[in-house]
């Protein structure tokens, strides 16, 4: 380490002498020292700041007043399609269990946490988590950096790109504005699965009993049509346990203001976010609760002016959160349960008013949700950062020095109360109708036994905390200017289930030169190591160049009409990605084993071995980008940007076994040896057209990336296309389906007929799934599964943006579209479209099966209580074009005349949203994103209500 | 003033960055691990290294649905993997029952063992020696020899599971270095012949160390590997060796030496056949003087769960029934009068007397392995006729009409997931003795003992029937198709048919036919029996062998076995 911090004061010397050189060359231009307060066109990207002019990355800003388009419990959500290049990946609809996953560009690397997008609040790294519970409100700008040149700066933590967070500060302003915010807002379910009712299950049920050759359960399917009939029950679930609407509800209250020794910003916000299960608390609210978010956000930010030079800044958040679920069950049990136990199991009660069940699905809803107790997990998020700016303009013009310290840290604890108590299953005889007793009432079978317990703990806590030291250095000499940072950074993250901190220190800095606004060149580079790997091995060196030429500002465009601005950037460099699963991999140990049990008492005893062998050149991923871009503004009011990437991640963590044979019985060691490349585009255009009294703007950005594994071990396939490389990571692959086996494919015997591919999965008869047999062998076997279409997670992000404002009134709407995404019913949605199996329940996805009758318009195979095997393959017949159109907001605003006693206000502002409202896909009966599993995605309607003074 | 804040600024950018002494990197300050030189050197993490080679023995009990792959028996749950093998669709890019990494790991752990076997330092409890007391000391001295035996041996088994599937497979003397490429890299494949010497080579270095007697050393825990259970396995590989596929294959172990090799375990006079048949699959099994090694289980319940007829809650439909196929192999008693047994014949659809009443009479080894109709079991009476508590139509029921009593243990309660303890015989002293049987017979006929063992072929093969008070059979009787008979029915579901079937080369006979069920009608109180065609089972010659998997041979450039 020693000689890192040579190199680290080598090159600070440096830095220095460069000023020093440069103060001694101009004592000219004193005057023209910039303060480097020009906050206008300054793009905040978590460790530096430049000014957007200069800029010749890949970045993109939202500002904050764009997220509080969206009601959302989630500040993540609202993120949704409005960063060209950050695809959001929806997650549940769960109140505060609903973040979302992050790609930058796509996926560039197999190893999941490997594409984690690093977040940066305020200068500082924090947790996905402490964003999630921000309030828009508090929000002053997003900014996605794409490029190396942005990135170069975070070094061997950049990989996978930043999304760099500020909130909203103080200004020095006459008076304090205060802003109250306050919505409410009614939110839906969005497209839960149908299923079907009891008559149906129990017909169709014996209908796929009479397929696999087995008599028939049900005597008598009408039965099951009567509406109160406890013994031939039609449940719902879902009517039974969800509710049609919850509520959300937002309130915040802002105070903004400052003089020329202090400004602050001051938030308080509550949120409280009702799920959608339905009289919960019936028995008792200590038994039953519907689930329930609510958090209080205390936000300050204050920067003093202690004296001419120092000024001081505190952003300091503390957050709250109380979830609220029932404890009889998590959300995707009780969504898989609704889903799948059918309509006729069990009624809801009995006729002797007890809880009903079944002994094969052992899962009544309601009795869980009002009987089973309530699960409270209680957040607390702290962050804060206290951050100091010295000028040092006295010994060099143009020199600050500044540093800061943050900690950032979470704790959720839970509190669980449980209870059960036996639930009575109705004796049915074979013909369907209750067992009696002597004396004629029904035989009950207890299920289940009362208890009652209470359990608490922790679920999670994370603590980071970083320093940071550094100079800034910002100056013009006549037509050049020039800027600067040098940064040292140390960082140590814990969280739970880590026995070593996490810490990376080093050193970042960028150089920016231009010449006359016109010419750029940004250099940037971090010098950085982490603790995950071997001494020798731990630092790294990450450069970036930038160019960046504003053609506008020469002569030939200068005068143009039609060119306002026009900026063309290039930058090429490379970052790296440490990765939180992979640690330590230079180590090898002696580790615990399998062993084997002895002795009269058989005791087992415990094995040890030597771990996986040690890979001492283990490193980082390496991504390398390459980018274009222009930025233009055309005809006043047209404005657009493009990026065009191409980029290699490389040294990509695997286990490369292809080349090892198995004889050797190693544990193999973890090799950076896979590479993938992925190219792609984000292109955005804004028109916007102010004239008197009516203004209107119109939007549209696309974003694109296709990635490709270019090396990747895999043992010897038969087939090329059996190999992962070539293909796009999550490339979905399967057997095509060429229709349903018929009765003309099987002789007199039952057997198939020489000539018709036989299936390796399973016996197949008449209306199982047939697939092409790729290699020609007469098996329908996995060598048969081909690439099929995309992954699912999309290569294109559509989002288009339009809204006016006339008179009073305001108007904002905004699409997102992804497209080129693949989803499969049977990795995502097994329940729903596997009826009988593993007693699932019957949806509308099998009402039109195959029967010989239906044999050439079936859509979906022979009803059947096996599992099939044949069936159950990844295939076409199960894939669907994933791709989709939502209406993510629209607004409807109305700002009230300053008249009477509204007169003291600044604005009054009434409005109406909606979020999630419309959507457009191409799957049936399910919602496109989430494919309607687990708990539901929500549209909400919501009315707000702005007031500044 | 000024001045004193540039001093706590400078003090602060010192702290910064070189806040500790240490590196700031350097989060793994102390070592928390085992260090691979400890692993070792150190007495305790030694016996968990040799344990650690013990857990590379096949798992009996998980590969009972093995034999469903043969003639015996049908999974019930048409997903078990042994349908692939009854389908015929497996091959060297997909092989159900791939265990060539798994045996090669095994062999590598034991080779790291067997390298690093001197580093073990047990001078310390030699220093702790207080008094005239050193038994701790020789006891640790004794088991740090025996656990090299051990270890050889476990070693010859992987190497025996590896030949029996795949022929020749390359012979490692030492762990290969990941660093040296060179010496992994191009290993050629060693020949049958080779490894099966290799393995008698290690089974003699392993029964050098290992004592006979283990009496002076009670420390040593049952279910280690003992003098027997390496005999044993010396037996098995030489019986294998000296069988028409190896013997094919260039193997030039003779009869003689299988012969001899069985003999060897006899001779030790340390086992004896239980008298009770049904106990080697009991609770207590560990205690019979007949089991020469097995693996416990401790105290478990997945062999009830998925075996138990269906007329008892819970349980799972993974159950292997046998076929009507092994029913018939069961010989029929006869009886005078006074209910004396008189003699035994094959069971015969044509003779009415047993088709009658099937289940009368038959060879009790029977009704230890066959749970069938109208037997009783838990006391319940199980019923496998067509509409019956246990019987199709019901879901997950046997389609063969009979369910597997072989290990499963009736005192278990599925519903209040009770369990008993399991132990999987590797090795038993019938087994010795039909090896033995088969082996003399082809080396020397039914009645000679050129050697003076002091046992023929013809009186090994009867020791076992009497057990079971099943009539002796006479010199004339005794032949080929005998041996394979009394093979089966003794070790029926304790995965010796699967192998020998392959080594004996009858798989186009045994494994090609059509399995039978048994579809029984009940009429009043009366069953009527028909012989009904489960399923036809797919078998070539070239099955003999598995194919060694695609992936090994894309990486040496080895031949394929033979027609793979």
């Amino acid at each position: 380490m020693r000689r890192e911090y040579i190199i680290l004061f080598a090159m600070l010397f440096t830095f220095c002498g460069f000023v020093a050189k440069a103060q001694q060359n101009d004592a000219l231009s004193k005057d023209s020292v910039k303060t480097g307060k020009d906050t206008t066109n300054i793009i905040h990207e978590g460790l530096r700041n430049v000014e957007s002019r200069r800029n010749t990355g890949a970045v993109f800003t939202l500002s904050g007043e764009e997220l509080t388009r969206m009601t959302s419990g989630n500040l993540l959500n609202t993120l949704q399609g409005r960063i060209p290049g950050l695809t959001v990946v929806t997650g549940s609809g769960e109140p505060g269990y609903d973040n979302p996953t992050f790609y930058l560009r796509g996926q560039s690397s197999w190893n999941i946490a490997g594409n984690r997008v690093l977040i940066y609040l305020d200068g500082f790294e924090v947790n996905m988590n402490a964003i999630s519970s921000l309030s828009a409100y508090e929000i002053e700008s997003i900014t996605l950096l794409k490029d190396a040149s942005a990135l170069a700066v975070y070094g061997l933590e950049g990989g996978a790109g930043v999304l760099a967070i500020k909130t909203r500060e103080g200004a020095i302003m006459p008076k304090t504005k205060i802003t109250l915010n306050g919505r409410y807002g009614v939110q839906s379910a969005i497209d839960l699965p149908t299923v079907m009712n009891a008559y149906d299950y129990t017909r169709y049920y014996n209908q796929a009993l009479t397929n696999d050759g087995l008599p028939i359960k049900y005597a008598n399917p009408d039965l099951y049509k009567a509406t109160n009939d406890p013994f031939h029950p039609n449940v719902n679930w879902y009517d039974e346990v969800l509710g049609k609407t919850s509520t959300i509800q937002d309130y915040n209250l802002s105070f903004r203001g400052g003089n020329p020794t202090a400004k602050y910003f001051v938030l308080m916000n509550y949120t409280d976010f009702t799920g959608l299960y339905k009289n919960a608390d019936a028995i008792d609210k200590d038994f039953g609760t519907n689930a329930e978010y609510n958090k209080f956000n205390l936000r300050g930010n204050v920067e003093l002016q202690l004296s001419k030079n120092l000024s001081v800044k505190a952003n300091i958040t503390g957050i709250t959160e109380d979830k609220n679920t029932p404890a009889g069950f998590t959300a995707t049990e009780l969504f898989n349960g609704l889903l799948g136990i059918p309509a006729s199991a069990f009624p809801v009660k009995n006729p002797n008013n007890s809880w009903g069940i079944n002994s094969v699905y052992n899962f009544n809803p309601v009795q869980r949700l009002q009987q089973y107790g309530v699960y409270n997990a209680h957040t607390r998020n702290l962050q804060t950062s206290v951050r100091f700016t010295e000028k040092l303009d006295a010994f060099v013009p143009g020199l600050d020095l500044s540093g800061g310290l943050s900690f950032s840290n979470q704790y959720i604890g839970n509190y669980i109360k449980s209870f059960t108590v036996p639930a009575y299953e109705i004796s049915k005889n074979e013909q369907d109708e209750p067992n009696l007793d002597t004396d004629g009432n029904p035989v009950y079978i207890t299920r289940g036994a009362s208890s009652q317990g209470i359990s608490e703990g922790e679920v999670s806590h994370w603590n980071r905390t970083t320093a940071q030291l550094g100079f800034n250095y910002n100056r013009t000499f006549g037509k050049q200017t020039f800027s600067g940072m040098l940064l040292a950074k140390k960082q140590n993250y814990s969280h739970n289930g880590l026995v070593y901190q996490i810490r990376t220190q080093g050193l970042s800095g960028n150089f920016t030169y231009d010449y006359d606004k016109k010419y750029i060149v940004d250099l940037s580079a971090s010098y950085n190591g982490s603790d995950d790997f071997d001494k020798g091995n731990r630092y790294g060196f990450f450069p970036a160049i930038g160019l960046g030429w504003v053609a506008s500002d020469e002569d030939f465009l200068k005068n143009s009409s039609v060119v306002d601005f026009l900026k063309i950037r290039a930058s090429y460099g490379s970052v790296g990605n440490i990765n939180e699963n992979y640690r330590f991999l230079y180590e090898q140990w002696g580790v615990g084993a399998p062993g084997w049990i002895v002795g009269t008492g058989n005791s087992g005893k415990g094995g040890r071995t030597e771990g996986r062998i040690a890979n001492s050149d283990a490193s980082w991923e390496k991504k390398t980008t390459f980018n274009v871009g222009i930025d233009a503004t055309l005809w006043k009011n047209l404005s657009a940007t493009l990026d065009i990437f191409s980029e290699r991640r490389s040294g990509i963590l695997e286990i490369a076994s292809a080349d090892v044979p198995a004889y050797t019985g190693f544990d193999l060691p973890i090799l950076n040896s896979g590479i993938v490349d992925n190219k792609g585009f984000e292109a955005s255009l804004n028109y916007t057209k102010k004239a008197t009294g009516f203004e209107y703007y119109i939007g549209a950005s696309a974003a694109f990336a296709r990635n490709k594994v270019i090396e990747r071990s895999q043992d010897a396939q038969p087939y090329s296309y059996l190999y992962n490389t070539g293909y796009r990571l999550g490339q979905m692959r399967g057997l095509i389906n060429s229709g349903f086996y018929q009765e003309a494919d099987f002789d007199a015997n039952g057997n198939l007929k020489s000539g018709v591919a036989s299936s390796s999965y399973a016996n197949v008869k008449p209306g199982d799934l047939k697939y092409a047999d790729q290699d020609n062998n007469g098996i329908i076997n996995d060598y048969d599964k081909i690439p099929i279409d995309y992954a699912k997670l999309p290569e294109v992000t559509l989002g288009f943006n339009l809204g006016f404002k006339y008179k009073r009134f305001d108007f904002d709407a905004f699409l997102q579209s992804a497209l080129n995404r693949t989803v499969s019913l049977l990795d995502d949605v097994y329940i729903y479209t596997h009826p009988f199996v593993d007693n699932n329940n019957i949806t509308a996805f099998s009402a039109n099966s195959w029967t010989p009758a239906t044999a050439q318009t079936a859509t979906s195979p022979r009803l059947s209580t096996l599992a099939n095997a044949n069936n159950n393959q990844q295939s076409d017949f199960w894939l669907r074009n994933g791709n989709f159109l939502k209406l993510r907001s629209v607004e409807l605003g109305y700002t009230l005349p300053q008249t009477g006693a509204l007169k003291k206000l600044d604005v009054v502002r009434l409005y109406i949203n909606g979020t999630n409202l419309l959507s457009w896909d191409k799957i049936d009966d399910l919602e496109a994103e989430r494919l309607s599993m687990g708990y539901p995605l929500m549209k909400v309607v919501s009315f707000g209500l702005r007031m500044k003074f | 003033m000024k001045v004193t804040r540039y001093i706590i600024i400078l003090m602060a950018l010192g702290i910064t960055l070189n806040a500790c002494k240490k590196d700031f990197l350097d989060v793994k300050t102390v070592d928390a691990d085992i260090a691979i030189d400890q692993l070792y050197a150190n007495y305790n993490y030694v016996q968990g290294v040799v344990w650690n080679v013990y857990s590379y023995l096949p798992d009996g009990f998980n590969n009972l649905d093995m034999e469903a792959a043969t003639d015996n028996a049908e999974a019930t749950n048409v997903s078990s993997r042994a349908q692939i093998f009854n389908y015929g669709i497996w091959n060297q890019y997909g092989n159900p029952d791939d265990v060539w990494g798994r045996n090669f790991d095994g062999i590598r752990q034991a080779n790291l063992y067997l390298k690093n076997k001197d580093k073990a330092d047990i001078n310390y409890i030699k220093d702790k020696i207080t008094s005239t007391d050193s038994t701790t000391y020789f006891n640790a001295r004794n088991n740090i020899k025996f656990m090299e035996g051990e270890v050889l041996f476990l070693k010859a088994y992987f190497y025996f599971e590896l030949v029996k599937r795949y022929g020749g497979v390359p012979i490692f003397e030492e762990p290969f270095d990941y660093k040296d490429k060179e010496a992994w890299k191009n290993v050629p494949r060693n020949s049958a012949d080779e490894c099966l010497q290799y393995i008698s080579t290690l089974c003699d270095k392993a029964a050098a160390i290992i004592p006979t007697n283990l009496g002076p050393y009670s420390w040593y825990e049952a279910g280690r590997v003992t003098n027997g259970a390496i005999l044993a396995l010396k037996s098995r590989a030489l019986l294998y060796g000296a069988s028409p596929l190896f013997k094919d294959l260039g193997s030039t172990v003779t009869w003689a030496q299988a012969a001899k090799a069985a003999y060897d375990v006899i001779h030790l006079n340390a086992y004896s056949l239980d008298a009770s048949y049904g106990n080697l699959y009991g609770a207590n099994n560990t205690t019979s003087p007949e089991l020469i090694f097995y693996r416990r289980y401790g105290s478990i319940n997945a062999i009830e769960y998925a075996s138990f007829p269906i007329a008892f809650e819970n349980s799972n439909g993974n159950s292997v029934t046998p076929t009507q196929n092994f029913v018939d192999e069961f010989e029929v008693l006869e009886k005078d009068g006074n209910g004396n047994i008189t003699g035994a014949v094959p069971f015969d659809w044509n003779n009415s007397a047993h088709t009658a009443n099937p289940y009368l009479n038959r060879d009790p080894r029977f009704a230890a392995t066959v749970i069938y109709n109208d037997k009783t079991f838990k006391n319940s009476q199980i019923q496998t006729y067509t509409g019956g508590n246990s019987g199709l139509p019901k879901q997950n029921a046997t389609k063969t009409g009979y369910y597997m009593s072989k290990w499963v243990n009736p005192t278990v309660d599925l519903i209040n997931d009770t369990k008993t303890n399991h132990a999987w015989s590797y090795f038993r002293y019938g087994e010795i003795l039909l090896n033995y049987a088969e082996a003399m017979f082809n080396a020397y006929g039914a009645e000679a003992d050129p050697q003076a063992y002091g046992m023929t072929a013809l009186q090994a093969i009867n020791k076992v029937r009497q057990r079971v008070n099943m009539p002796a059979i006479t010199a004339s009787q005794l032949n080929q198709a005998r041996i394979e008979h009394e093979r089966n029915v003794e070790m029926g579901f304790e995965n010796q048919r699967f192998w020998d079937v392959r080594r004996w080369k009858k798989g186009t006979v045994y494994f090609k036919a059509p399995v039978n069920r048994m579809e029984i009608t009940k009429t009043g109180t009366t069953f009527s029996y028909a012989v009904k065609k489960l399923e036809d089972r797919s078998y070539e010659e070239k099955m003999n062998l598995y194919p060694i998997p695609q992936s090994e041979i894309t990486k040496t450039n080895w031949s394929q076995n033979a027609d793979w």
